[in-house]
C-alpha cells in the first residue's frame, strides 16, 4: 500500500472509529489475560441473554485491560454516543438490574461504578480521577484498554501509523537524531540511550542487519511486557518499523515467552494484517523501504533474556551469554550488526516520532526522560499496570496508586527490578523512581516490576526466594553465578532453618562482592543484590534469625509453631480431619457447644506438625482458635509470667 | 531406530515449512515437541542430517531449554507459578492440591500419561495470582477447590 493508501484507510477507519463513538449502545469488554480469567466469560453471556430477550441490540466491543485489575472483571457501557462507562468487579448476576438500569432507565448503577473513560458528565466523574488512574501519563499505554488490539482500525484511527509515516518521509540519521533528542533509555532494565544504540547499529558495515524486540520478560512480579503485547500489539509494530528504518534493518524479530499465549495469538494476528495491507514486507508503504518480522517463541530460559543470551537462542543454541565485547551492534544475529530493544522501549516509538523528540524530553528527570510501566503487584489493595512520568516518588506509587496495604496490614517493604534488584524498607518511600535514584538506594528501576511486601512478609524468605530463582536460572557457563549463588542458597536456607551463626551472616556479604566482580552477565553480577538490600536495610530481621531463633513475619517454618488456644477450641474436629500428617489430636477437656454437644478439644503435636498452615485455615472463623506463634516468644512469656508472680 | 514413515512425513513438512526461515531450529524444536512431546534422538538425527548439521548441535539445544524433554510428557502439562507474588497468596496450597489430585510430584507425569506437573517461576500472571497454566491457557485467581476442578473437568472430558 502506498502513502496515499494508508490515507485513505485511515479515512474509512476515521468514520468507522466515529461511528463506533457515536452509537447508542455499545458494550466495551475488558478482554487481556485478567479479563478472561476473571470470569469475563459468565459477564458476557449474562450480557448476551439480557440483550436477546430485551431486543437492545448491544454492540460488544473487546478491548485490552486498562490496567486496573483488581477491579476484573470490567465492562465500559456507552449509551447515546456519550463517552462509555466503566464498571469493574462485575459478575454475571448483576449484569441484568445493571443494564436496565443503564439502558432503560437511563440510571447508572453506583455499584461497582469506576468512573467514565473520558471527561465526567450528569454527576458521573471522570475515570482518570480515579486515584489509581489520576497520577498516570500514558503514552505507552494511550491506546491500551481503549481499542479492540488486533482491529487495525482502531489503531489507525487513534493515531496509528502516524509516526511511522512521519519517520518515512524523513532521512533514517534524521529519525535517529529525534531519538536522541527525546533522550530515551532502554526500558528492559539497564536503561542505555536508545538513540546512541541506534547510531552504532546504523554506523556498523554489515551486508544486512537485524533488529529485535526483547519480549522474553522473566523476572518474577512483571507482566508489563505482557499487557504492552496484549493491548497493543500494532504499536510494537509500529515502533519496530520505525526502528528498522532509521537502522537499515530487512528482518526483525520478536522473541516472546513461550507463556504468554494471549500476547503470541495476537502479535500473530497483527503481523498478518500488516502485511496483507502493505505495512509489512516490501516496499513499505510505498517508500521502498522492505522490512518484515518473525515472532519467536523462547522455551523457558530466563537468562535467554540477556540479549547475547537471546541471540544464541535465535540460533538454535543453548541460551548462553557471550562476553562483550564485540557488542551485537557490530556481530550479532548470525554475525550481522543487530539491536536489540524491550518492547516497551520501541513501543514509545511511535508517539516520539508523532510529538518530538522535545515533547518527550520534557516529561520526567533530567537523567531519565519519559515514563515507565510498572507492574505493581503484592499486597496492595489496587494491584495492576500503571504508567507515571518519571520522577513519581515510590509512596506516591504505592499509597496514591496502589491505594496502600490491603487489610489493614501495614508496610515493609517493596521489592523493585525483580532478582537484579532490592527490597526498600518504609523509610525509602520518598526516593524518587528513575534509573539514577533507585540506584543510590541500592536496587535499580528495572524493567518495571514492583511488589509490595506487608508485615507478614519474611525479608530473609524473600532473599531466599530471589536467590533460589537465579542459582536455578543461572546457565551454569560461569562458575562465581553458578557455585556462588548455590553457596549463598544454602548459607540462606541455614538461617531459614535457624542454623545460621554469626560465620552465615558474615559469608552471606563476601560472597555478594565475589558474585558481583567476577560474573560474566548482569544475571550474576546482579543476583546479590536483593541480599545486599535486605541485610543493609532490614538487619535486625536477619540478627533476631540468627541470634534470636525468631522470624517475626512467622514465616520461616522452623522457627514458627502452630497453636490451638484452649478457651476458644469448640473441638468441632475440622483441624484434625484437615492435618495431613496426624499432627492433631483430641484432648480430654470437654467444651460445650452452642448445639449443646459435649466436644473434646484438640491438641497439636509440635513435633509431628510440618506447619502446613491447613488447620489455621480450616478452623471456623467463629472460633478462629488457631494460630501462629514463634515459640521464642513462648518462652518469654512463660519466664516474664513466673517471674512477675 | 529411525523415525517411522508417518514420523518422517511430519519432521518433512516442518523442515520445509522451517526452510523459509532465517533461524529454524527453535521452531523445529518446538513443532517436534508440540507433536510427539518430546524431542526423540531418531527425530533429532534425522532433522540434522536432513540439516546437514551434526546432531550434537541439535541435541544441546534440545537439553538446554526447559520447554524441550527428552522423555515425554504428559499430554497435559500442569504448570502451577511458584513465583514470588503467587507464593505470598498461597500457591504452594495449590501445587499440594494438584499434586494430591493427581497423585504425582513435580516434574512427573501420571500413568496413564494424561498429566505432568510441574512447577513455575513467575508466569506474568501476578496480579492474579495464584495462576497455572495447562498447554498455552491461563488459569487465574486459583485455590486448591478451582484448581483441582479444572484438572477434573479436562479428565471428565476424556482429555480430548
Ligand atoms: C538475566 C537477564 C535477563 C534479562 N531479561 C530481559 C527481558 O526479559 N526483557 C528485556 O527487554 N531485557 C532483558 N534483559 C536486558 C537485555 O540484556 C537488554 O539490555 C535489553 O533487552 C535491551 O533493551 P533496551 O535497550 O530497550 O533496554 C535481561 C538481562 C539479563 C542479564
Ligand atoms: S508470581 Fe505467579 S504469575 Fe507472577
Amino acid at each position: 500500500m502506498s502513502m496515499t493508501g494508508i490515507e485513505e484507510m485511515r479515512k474509512i477507519s476515521e468514520q468507522r472509529w466515529s461511528d463506533l463513538k457515536g452509537a447508542e449502545k455499545v458494550a466495551y469488554i475488558g478482554a487481556a489475560s485478567c479479563g478472561h480469567a476473571a470470569g469475563i466469560v459468565k459477564v458476557i453471556r449474562a450480557i448476551d441473554e439480557f440483550n436477546e430477550k430485551n431486543g437492545l441490540g448491544i454492540e460488544k466491543v473487546e478491548v485490552g485491560c486498562l490496567g486496573m485489575c483488581s477491579f476484573e472483571p470490567m465492562v465500559y457501557f456507552q449509551k447515546n454516543g456519550k463517552d462509555p462507562v466503566v464498571y469493574g468487579n462485575l459478575d454475571g448476576e448483576r449484569i441484568p438490574t445493571l443494564l436496565d438500569g443503564i439502558f432503560n432507565k437511563d440510571h447508572y448503577p453506583i455499584e461497582g461504578l469506576l468512573g467514565v473513560l473520558g471527561e465526567g458528565y450528569d454527576d458521573l466523574p471522570s475515570i482518570y480521577d480515579h486515584p489509581m488512574m489520576r497520577p498516570q501519563r500514558r503514552i505507552i499505554l494511550e491506546n491500551v484498554g481503549r481499542i479492540d488490539p488486533t482491529n487495525l482500525e482502531h489503531y489507525l484511527a487513534n493515531d496509528g501509523f502516524k509516526g511511522l509515516e512521519k519517520a518515512l518521509k524523513m532521512d533514517p540519521q534524521e529519525v535517529i537524531d529525534i531519538v536522541k533528542g527525546s533522550e530515551l533509555r532502554g526500558r528492559g532494565g539497564a536503561g542505555f540511550p536508545t538513540g546512541m544504540k541506534w547510531q552504532f547499529c546504523r554506523n556498523a558495515k554489515g551486508e544486512k542487519k537485524y533488529l529485535i524486540c526483547n519480549a522474553d520478560e522473566g523476572d518474577p512480579g512483571a507482566f508489563m511486557d505482557r499487557s504492552v503485547l496484549e493491548g497493543d500489539p500494532f504499536r510494537l509494530i509500529e515502533g519496530m518499523i520505525i526502528g528498522a528504518y532509521a537502522m537499515g534493518t530487512q528482518l526483525g524479530y520478536i522473541y516472546v515467552r513461550k507463556e504468554y499465549p494471549l500476547a503470541i495469538f495476537r502479535l500473530h494476528i497483527a503481523i498478518r494484517e500488516c502485511r496483507e495491507k502493505g505495512i509489512l514486507g516490501k516496499d513499505i508503504l510505498g517508500s521502498e523501504f522492505d522490512f518484515d518480522i518473525e515472532i519467536m517463541e523462547g522455551a523457558g530460559a530466563f537468562v535467554c533474556g540477556e540479549e547475547t543470551a537471546l541471540i544464541a537462542s535465535i540460533m538454535g543454541k543453548r541460551g548462553m551469554p557471550q562476553p562483550r565485547p564485540p557488542f551485537p551492534a557490530q556481530k550479532g544475529l548470525w554475525g550481522y550488526p543487530t539491536n536489540i530493544n524491550n518492547v516497551k522501549t520501541l513501543s514509545t516509538m511511535p508517539s516520539i516520532m508523532r510529538k518530538g523528540a522535545d515533547w518527550y524530553s520534557s516529561i520526567g528527570t533530567k537523567g531519565t526522560r519519559g515514563t515507565a510501566v510498572f507492574a505493581l503487584t503484592g499486597k496492595l489493595k489496587n494491584s495492576g499496570l500503571v504508567e507515571i512520568p518519571m520522577g513519581t516518588t515510590l509512596r506516591e506509587i504505592i499509597f496514591d496508586i496502589g491505594g496502600g496495604m490491603d487489610e489493614g496490614k501495614s508496610f515493609k517493604a517493596v521489592q523493585t527490578g525483580g532478582p537484579s534488584g532490592g527490597c526498600l524498607p518504609a523509610d525509602a518511600l520518598d526516593y524518587i523512581v528513575d534509573f539514577e535514584s533507585l540506584k543510590d538506594a541500592g536496587t535499580i528501576m528495572g524493567s518495571g516490576g514492583m511488589i509490595v511486601m506487608d508485615e507478614d512478609t519474611c525479608v530473609v524468605d524473600v532473599a531466599h526466594y530471589f536467590i533460589s530463582f537465579t542459582q536455578e536460572e543461572s546457565c551454569g557457563k560461569c562458575s562465581p553465578c553458578r557455585i556462588g549463588t548455590k553457596q549463598m542458597l544454602d548459607l540462606l536456607t541455614k538461617i531459614k532453618a535457624g542454623d545460621g551463626t554469626r560465620k552465615e551472616l558474615d559469608e552471606l556479604a563476601s560472597l555478594a562482592w565475589t558474585i558481583q566482580n567476577g560474573s560474566l552477565c548482569a544475571l550474576g553480577q546482579t543476583a546479590p543484590n536483593p541480599i545486599l538490600t535486605t541485610l543493609r536495610y532490614f538487619m535486625d530481621e536477619f540478627r533476631e534469625h540468627v541470634f534470636e531463633k525468631k522470624c517475626r513475619a512467622r514465616v520461616c517454618k522452623a522457627l514458627i509453631q502452630y497453636e490451638i488456644n484452649e478457651l476458644k477450641c469448640i473441638g468441632c474436629g475440622a483441624c484434625e480431619r484437615r492435618c495431613p500428617v496426624k499432627a492433631i489430636s483430641e484432648k480430654p477437656v470437654k467444651v460445650t457447644t452452642i448445639k449443646g454437644s459435649k466436644n473434646n478439644i484438640r491438641v497439636i503435636d509440635p513435633g509431628t506438625c510440618i506447619r502446613c498452615g491447613l488447620c489455621l485455615e480450616t478452623c471456623p472463623p467463629s472460633a478462629n482458635a488457631i494460630s501462629k506463634v514463634s515459640p521464642i516468644d513462648r518462652k518469654d512469656e512463660k519466664k516474664q509470667g513466673g517471674d512477675g508472680k | 531406530m529411525a523415525p517411522s514413515t508417518e514420523e518422517k512425513q511430519f519432521l518433512d513438512k516442518i523442515l520445509e515449512e522451517a526452510s523459509q526461515l532465517d533461524s529454524p531450529v527453535m521452531f523445529i524444536l518446538h513443532k517436534m515437541q508440540n507433536e510427539y512431546r518430546s524431542i526423540k534422538e531418531d527425530h533429532a538425527e534425522y532433522i540434522a542430517r536432513s540439516m546437514g548439521k551434526p546432531l550434537s548441535e541439535i541435541y544441546s539445544a534440545a537439553t538446554f531449554y526447559d520447554e524441550f524433554k527428552t522423555s515425554p510428557t504428559g499430554k497435559y502439562v500442569v504448570k502451577v507459578c511458584r513465583g514470588i507474588v503467587c507464593h505470598s497468596r498461597n500457591s504452594i496450597q495449590v501445587l499440594n492440591a494438584v499434586r494430591a489430585r493427581l497423585d504425582i510430584d513435580d516434574g512427573e507425569t501420571t500413568k496413564d500419561g494424561l498429566f505432568t506437573l510441574e512447577e513455575a517461576s513467575c508466569i506474568g500472571q501476578c496480579d492474579g495470582g495464584p495462576a497455572m497454566i495447562i498447554n498455552g491457557t491461563v488459569f487465574r485467581d486459583l485455590d486448591p477447590d478451582l484448581a483441582v476442578s479444572i484438572i477434573d473437568r479436562i479428565i471428565g472430558s476424556g482429555g480430548a
